[in-house]
């Protein structure tokens, strides 16, 4: 089931384009957004929530054109990427206005706020006003105020930044629950790291263009060009070095015997690994880890931008 | 430091509230003075109840000439709420992001548009109009049988009237310049420097031009609609024609208010 569909979608500012071709279909759960600084994807985010009109193609979101479309806007929840708020306001106060303009009596306004903040765990200093927060806290809020109305579709740009190590613990936890319970995030962020322990299913937008959308590891075996890595740690490390360079899929092997370990670079990553497993169970190298180096979203974004 | 907050409400409030007290106070004191003092000028050879008119009428003359002045006295106090509560509106929203968030929810530009429009208006309201409403209902009350609300009805309107145009060009001006300056400084110095600028411009452009480049003034142009509008007859103005000031201060209003929502309907969501 396709929640958001983008055809040749484009958007410029004047004589800038802030995205250029985008054609893409996201469907249910956690899809990570990335891509360098100028892909395009804030133009994307604010595309989606309904905030910018598309300067050419289309896009549905839950059916329905996005741009300035009041009704679509009670099911989606946005946290924009900046603070966005007013400083004066407690936690409560700042969610609560933006329910009370979503539409909600003040009362269960109130009610949903202290709702949301205590699902983002926001326990302390709720009734302080937000420009004592730390960078962490208004964080929360923003998601805080994402999720009150309980929307279908999320849209987090940047959720992670500033949380200290427990707190994108429980972002990540939430969303992960968020998306248990059935909604649609869509997930922009730069630090791949942190989208790849959210989602294997990304989308990459490089220069207001779709790079590549699936599974992380998909998407990497599409790069053929590109030989694979692998980093073997091994008590005999030479002479498994000097066994595995028979192998036809295998280009090249770099020996360290001083740490017992050798990275090489294969063209057939499957083929290789089930050699390996053959050899191994053959003569024992002591063979104790044995890892990709270039299956994770940081290397396949590395060659994509390429 | 919620007083320093409120700091500003409380000097920009409680000189006007002040002043209505003893204002409404002088008026209440007309009235009950009313039966005890007889004017020579009116009663010294009438009958009773020419007396008694004649009493009643000079009250009501100089309740309803307290009225006019004091409400044409608070325009200043209007436009200082006004272009402090109203110059960080926008402003502030793009600096901070806040319209990211309105702009997420179920909430059209024209909506924020009004909303913030209507909240300036109420604040320079409650300077502007909310005096002449107490002392008008205090002279009311005070008036035997209610003969000053009976008589005298039409001054609410006309100051009614009064406020809605002046704080109509203000909030536009104070909107306006929200919407073009990057702070709240910034807008807060544009509003105050248009109105000096207004009125430079009339006195030198005045005298020397055209009697009826006066009208380049807001103030000047205001004088001369507050003269229309309360009938002060040989009251002093610098602008002799009520159309002319009339023309001006709606343009500029028009103006004022059209820059606003253009700029808010092209505000890149986007930095």
């Amino acid at each position: 089931m396709s929640l958001l569909v983008a055809q040749e979608l484009g958007r410029r500012y004047g004589q800038v384009a802030g995205l250029t071709d985008l054609s893409v279909t996201i469907g249910p759960g956690v899809t990570g957004l990335i891509g360098p600084n100028g892909a395009g994807k804030p133009t994307f985010l604010k595309l989606i929530v309904g905030e910018l009109r598309p300067s050419r193609g289309s896009l549905s979101v839950l059916g329905e054109k996005p741009f300035a479309n009041r009704e679509l806007f009670r099911r989606i929840g946005f946290a924009p990427q900046q603070d966005a708020f007013y400083g004066h306001l407690n936690a409560v106060g700042m969610v609560q206005l933006l329910l009370r303009l979503s539409g909600y009596s003040t009362h269960e306004a109130k009610q949903r706020a202290g709702k949301a903040l205590d699902r983002v765990r926001l326990e302390e200093g709720r009734e302080r006003p937000i420009k004592t927060y730390s960078k962490g806290m208004r964080q929360r809020v923003k998601l805080a105020q994402a999720i009150a109305h309980d929307p279908e579709l999320l849209v987090l740009d940047e959720p992670l930044t500033g949380l200290d190590p427990l707190g994108r613990r429980d972002v990540l936890r939430l969303l992960q629950e968020l998306a248990d319970d059935g909604k649609t995030i869509l997930v922009s962020s730069h630090v791949l790291h942190e989208v790849e322990s959210l989602t294997s299913d990304i989308l990459l937008i490089h220069r207001g263009r779709l790079l590549a959308q699936g599974q992380v590891r998909d998407i990497r075996k599409l790069l053929s060009q590109y030989p694979s890595r692998v980093a073997i740690t091994a008590r005999r490390s030479r002479d498994l070095g000097q066994a595995l360079l028979s192998f036809d899929e295998v280009r090249a092997c770099r020996i360290d015997p001083v740490r017992s370990s050798l990275e090489l670079e294969t063209v057939d990553l499957d083929r290789f690994l089930a050699r390996m497993a053959e050899i191994c169970a053959a003569e024992s190298y002591g063979v104790s880890l044995m890892k990709s180096m270039d299956e994770g979203l940081e290397a396949v974004f590395d060659y994509l931008v390429e | 430091m919620a007083l320093k907050r409120k700091l500003p409400l409380l000097l920009l409030y409680i000189v006007p509230a002040i002043a209505t007290c003893v204002v409404s106070f002088l008026v209440y004191l007309k009235f009950a003075a009313e039966e005890a003092v007889i004017p020579e000028a009116f009663g010294g050879q009438m009958g009773f109840a020419a007396q008694m008119i004649a009493r009643q009428a000079t009250t009501h003359l100089e309740a309803r000439m307290q009225i006019i002045t004091f409400h044409a006295n608070m325009n200043m106090f209007s436009l200082l709420c006004v272009a402090w509560y109203g110059s960080g509106l926008f402003c502030d929203d793009r600096r901070s992001g806040a319209f990211q968030l309105y702009f997420s929810r179920p909430l059209s530009r024209m909506n924020y548009f009004l909303g913030k429009a209507l909240c300036v208006g109420f604040f320079g309201m409650l300077v502007s109009f909310g005096p002449a409403v107490v002392i008008f209902i205090v002279a009311s009350l005070a008036s035997p049988e209610w003969a000053f609300f009976k008589q005298e009805w039409d001054i609410l309107l006309r100051a009614l009237a009064f406020s809605v145009t002046w704080l109509a060009l203000v909030c536009g001006l104070t909107l306006f310049a929200s919407s073009m300056a990057s702070r709240k400084s910034f807008a807060l110095l544009g509003v105050f420097c248009f109105m000096g600028f207004s009125v430079a411009v009339a006195q030198v452009l005045g005298p020397f031009v055209d009697s009826r480049l006066y009208a380049t003034s807001i103030l000047f142009d205001m004088q001369a609609i507050a003269h229309q509008i309360f009938e002060r007859e040989g009251s002093w103005r610098m602008v002799q024609e009520p159309w002319l000031a009339w023309t001006v201060i709606w343009s500029f209003t028009g103006l004022f208010f059209s820059g606003a929502a253009l700029r808010l309907a092209r505000l890149r969501i986007v930095e």
